[in-house]
């Protein structure tokens, strides 16, 4: 294995003392390109909630760089990872351009009154194609447009580590396919990526490695190739399946038989 | 150019609210008159009413609405929530059981105002336990400040009736909103530590942007739980120093900064100031027209803003029906 960017040992982690994730185990490597697939409830956004830090750790350990993740303080670990998470609620009226400035909020002093001004927040909303969006409000944009103003934000802080929390689920094809096409330029330029997602063929076509949760533990673990059969995603969504192959990536592919869910 | 504007026109309004301010009361000014009297150095009974009793007054106004819309224009970005305000969270209320505590046992001023810090600041702990801690909905949250509310001002209540009448009657004054006793010792202590807050939640108006994207959003961006319970505290701070200099006014913390947003939008690094500002003209005018509209008697500032923030509540909700 390559120098590990995490190293989680029997991890137990949930909401309001309801454990959802149960003692798992698992390692990422620098460079790797995971996805956590699984039914809804299998614990995907808890694990990537719990080793961003964004909820406490009931048991277990997670090592994020060497380090014990609780050592970190925020700002730290802002630097170090970034996280794209959906944002719920009321959402304020800000500028695309100062939404993207809040990606260097843990680079900032605190008497610091210009945002925006950073050459990088240029460099990477053009990476992500949404030069054209920097005078909109984050209020009036599409999901998919929103979706890349916020991983283009997550990228202004950081590029090393990112942590995706289903970032393509409500999003139609074109803007999946240019979100994953991101992401995967990204990951070939070094990046380690983890990401939950719901679509098992998305996960196949980009990812080098999947994770597949079921009641908060590891069903299946590895190479897209090898992992994704019938008999292992029947067993993980209790429902029957047809695996076969993209003619154009020969990647595995995935169709749910109508009907068969038991 | 665009940029300029958006400050010079309110400071132009502040500007504008001073001269009325000074002019408007029992009597009418003529301020062309007072300006010859100052400039030529000769002092008449008028200039001295507008310097030595409606100046210290306007000034304790200014600061008063400045404090409260600050904070409101704070607590709405905090908690996500458009109601949210002093009154509404009940820091407010936190603040004035300390202050009417003080007052009926007839404590020192650096005790009030220590009273009211607690009162407020004991509020905001509360309501972020019963809220922030638990990830909640905005309803959740305004019913948890007006539970808060409805339990301080019971226990407010309780203390008048257990109190002598001397000092009850004191205090209930006050609680209408009261800028008549400004020119004490203390108003220029809290009006300094009121600027002084508004200008460090002013420092921390990217934390504020970042938290008004949820608790989740700012902790990824690096923004530490301390950080946010600084800035609660802070901003509950600046409501219980409007308390103690003008009693309870309500709606302007409200009001003002969904009024300024209007033209400043959210980013917090304009809103702030222009809150400020906003909120210190608006009181003045509101306190001008207490003294002036029914003659010869003064009515509480308190009751001026509540009519108008109640009337501009009413069509935020109409407005907003969809939502709620």
């Amino acid at each position: 294995m390559k120098e590990p960017v995490f190293l989680i040992d029997s991890l137990s982690a949930g909401y309001s003392g309801k454990t959802v994730v149960k003692t798992v185990s698992f390692g990422v490597g620098r460079g790797e390109f995971i996805s956590l697939i699984g039914p809804n409830g299998a614990g995907k956004s808890t694990i990537i909630k719990a080793i961003s830090g964004s909820i406490p750790v009931y048991s277990g350990r997670v090592l994020f760089l060497g380090r014990k993740l609780d050592d970190y303080r925020k700002r730290e670990l802002a630097v170090e990872m970034s996280i794209v998470n959906p944002i719920t609620g009321e959402i304020p009226d800000f500028s695309v351009k100062m939404f993207l400035s809040f990606g260097r909020f843990p680079f900032r002093k605190l008497f610091s009154f210009d945002n925006a001004k950073d050459p990088i927040i240029d460099e990477m909303a053009s990476r992500c194609g949404i030069v054209h969006l920097l005078e909109r409000s984050i209020t009036e944009l599409s999901a998919g447009e929103f979706q890349l103003v916020q991983i283009s934000r997550a990228l202004i802080q950081n590029r090393d580590v990112l942590l995706l929390d289903e970032p393509v689920s409500n999003l139609d094809y074109r803007h999946m396919i240019q979100v994953m096409d991101i992401l995967s330029a990204l990951n070939r330029s070094g990046s380690t990526i983890i990401c939950a997602l719901h679509d098992v063929n998305t996960a196949a076509e980009y990812s080098s490695r999947i994770i597949a949760l079921k009641d908060g533990v590891i069903n299946f673990d590895g190479v897209p190739e090898k992992v994704i059969s019938e008999e292992a995603l029947s067993g993980l969504y209790d429902s029957k399946f047809f695996c076969g192959k993209n003619p154009v990536t020969g990647r595995p592919s995935v169709y749910p038989v109508p009907g068969s869910s038991f | 150019m665009k940029k300029i504007y958006i400050y010079i026109i309110p400071a132009l309004l502040l500007i504008i609210s001073i001269i009325i301010g000074l002019c408007a009361g029992s009597e009418f000014i003529n301020p062309l008159g007072i300006a010859e009297n100052i400039i030529n150095r000769t002092g008449s009974l008028n200039t001295e009413i507008m310097l030595k009793i409606r100046f210290p007054r306007i000034m304790a106004a200014a600061f008063v609405g400045a404090a409260l819309s600050v904070s409101g224009a704070v607590f709405q970005s905090i908690f996500r929530n458009p109601l949210a305000d002093p009154f509404i969270t009940g820091v407010s209320g936190g603040a004035s059981l300390g202050i009417s505590a003080a007052v009926i046992f007839s404590l020192g001023p650096l005790t009030t105002i220590f009273f009211s810090f607690t009162g407020s600041i004991a509020a905001i702990v509360i309501l972020y336990l019963l809220s922030y801690g638990r990830g909640f909905g905005g309803g959740m949250f305004i019913l948890a400040g007006v539970a808060l509310s409805f339990i301080f001002s019971s226990s407010v209540m309780l203390l008048f009736s257990v109190a002598e009448s001397q000092s009850v009657h004191k205090a209930i004054i006050w609680m209408m909103g009261d800028l008549s006793s400004s020119g004490d010792v203390s108003q220029g202590v809290v009006s300094a530590l009121i600027f002084l807050i508004a200008l460090l939640l002013w420092i921390y108006h990217a934390h504020i942007n970042i938290i008004s994207l949820g608790k989740s959003f700012s902790g990824s961006a690096g923004l530490s739980d301390s950080e946010l319970r600084i800035i609660l505290i802070l901003a509950s701070i600046l409501s219980a120093l409007s308390v103690i200099l003008g009693g309870i006014i309500p709606f302007v913390g409200l009001m003002i900064p969904h009024l300024v947003r209007l033209i400043s939008g959210h980013d917090n690094r304009r809103l702030i100031p222009l809150s400020a500002i906003g909120g210190a003209s608006f009181l003045i005018i509101s306190d001008a027209l207490s003294r002036s509209l029914i003659f010869p008697y003064e009515i509480p500032v308190g009751v001026i803003t509540g009519f108008t923030g109640g009337i501009f509540f009413l069509f935020f909700v109409i407005r907003n029906r969809q939502v709620y």
